[in-house]
């Protein structure tokens, strides 16, 4: 039972109440890069999600989630839901939460290979 | 005999027989909306939208796919329930009287979004706007309906983009309009 009340209180940590929502959550002034492992790639309306768990420097991992847009835009720039899978290490960069959770808006994604992805289709 | 007859005349028009009209038909009658919009979102669009996104997707973990799309027959009545909910909270949304919030009611995040009154003003002026709006929810939604009766699962989940869209639309006219990172977005997604 503990495990399972820990679980939903990382679930709520780390993910905005609802699918629809403003930007406002997040500080779009800022950006954050981290690198780390992905642990879930979820390939969903009305956006995508990332989990990845992060080293915190105090030898220890931290779990943290981004937010990406949705599904055919990112199609549209380049992205499948084959382009991540766990255990796939990223770097990311996003804009933070402005409440301090681990969770962030998605602004692009490195793979391991130098492949950026990210959230607009390239310039033509 | 004729002033006889003539007083029998007047006799009867003053008893109603000439003067009153066909009585009116009875009233139909109305129904009153009771819930704010903010309460129908709250508790039918929202949770029903939720649901559909939450189980027409695929998670990959470290245990592998997770395919959460709908299996049994009861799973699929289930999808089925919470889409028709999207197809008729449009009809309820724009009942004619229906508030957007009860008074007091504040918004979250100020910075981009309006406050209720300003939100009212804006369906008051243009309520066919407003219905083109939840029309295209409804519309979207009808169509994922039919994807579900096909029990076509990608087909579904490409309708469920669509019906995002129509979201979308009506939360960055109405509701956040000043994000204007969510209206970046959307204009490269070609919400309108």
């Amino acid at each position: 039972m503990r495990i399972c009340s820990l679980a939903i209180a990382a679930l709520l940590t780390v993910s905005p109440a609802f699918a629809h929502h403003s930007n406002a959550a997040f500080d779009g002034d800022k950006v954050v890069v981290l690198k780390g492992t992905v642990t879930e790639w979820k390939w969903s309306n009305p956006h995508v999600w990332i989990f990845l768990s992060v080293d915190d420097d105090k030898g220890g991992r931290a779990d943290w989630a981004i937010e990406g847009r949705t599904p055919g835009q990112l199609l549209r720039a380049g992205w499948s839901r084959s382009s991540l899978k766990p255990g796939d290490v990223i770097t990311i960069d996003f804009s933070p939460a402005k409440d301090g959770t681990r969770t962030g808006l998605l602004t692009r994604v490195r793979l391991a290979d130098g492949t950026v992805l990210g959230q607009a289709p390239a310039a033509q | 005999m004729k002033i006889y007859w003539t007083a029998i005349a007047m006799l009867l028009c003053v008893s109603g027989g000439c003067s009153r009209s066909a009585p009116p038909p009875p009233s139909a009658p109305e129904v009153a909306p009771t819930a704010t919009i903010k309460d129908l979102m709250d508790a039918m669009v929202d949770p029903s939208a939720e649901f559909l996104f939450d189980n027409i997707v695929e998670i990959v973990d470290e245990k592998g796919i997770i395919d959460k799309t709908p299996k049994t027959d009861d799973e699929w009545k289930e999808v089925r329930r919470r889409a028709l909910m999207l197809v008729e909270a449009p009809n309820l949304l724009v009942m004619p009287g229906r508030k957007v919030a009860k008074p007091g009611e504040k918004a979250e995040y100020p910075e981009v979004e309006l406050v209720p009154e300003q939100i009212q003003k804006l369906i008051d002026d243009d309520r066919d706007a407003f219905v083109r709006r939840a029309r295209r929810l409804q519309d979207t939604a009808a169509l994922a309906l039919k994807a579900i009766d096909a029990r076509d699962k990608k087909e579904l989940f490409s309708r469920l983009g669509d019906v995002d869209k129509a979201c979308e639309s009506c939360h960055l006219h109405y509701w956040y309009p000043n994000d204007k990172r969510a209206q970046a977005a959307a204009r490269e997604e070609g919400v309108d």
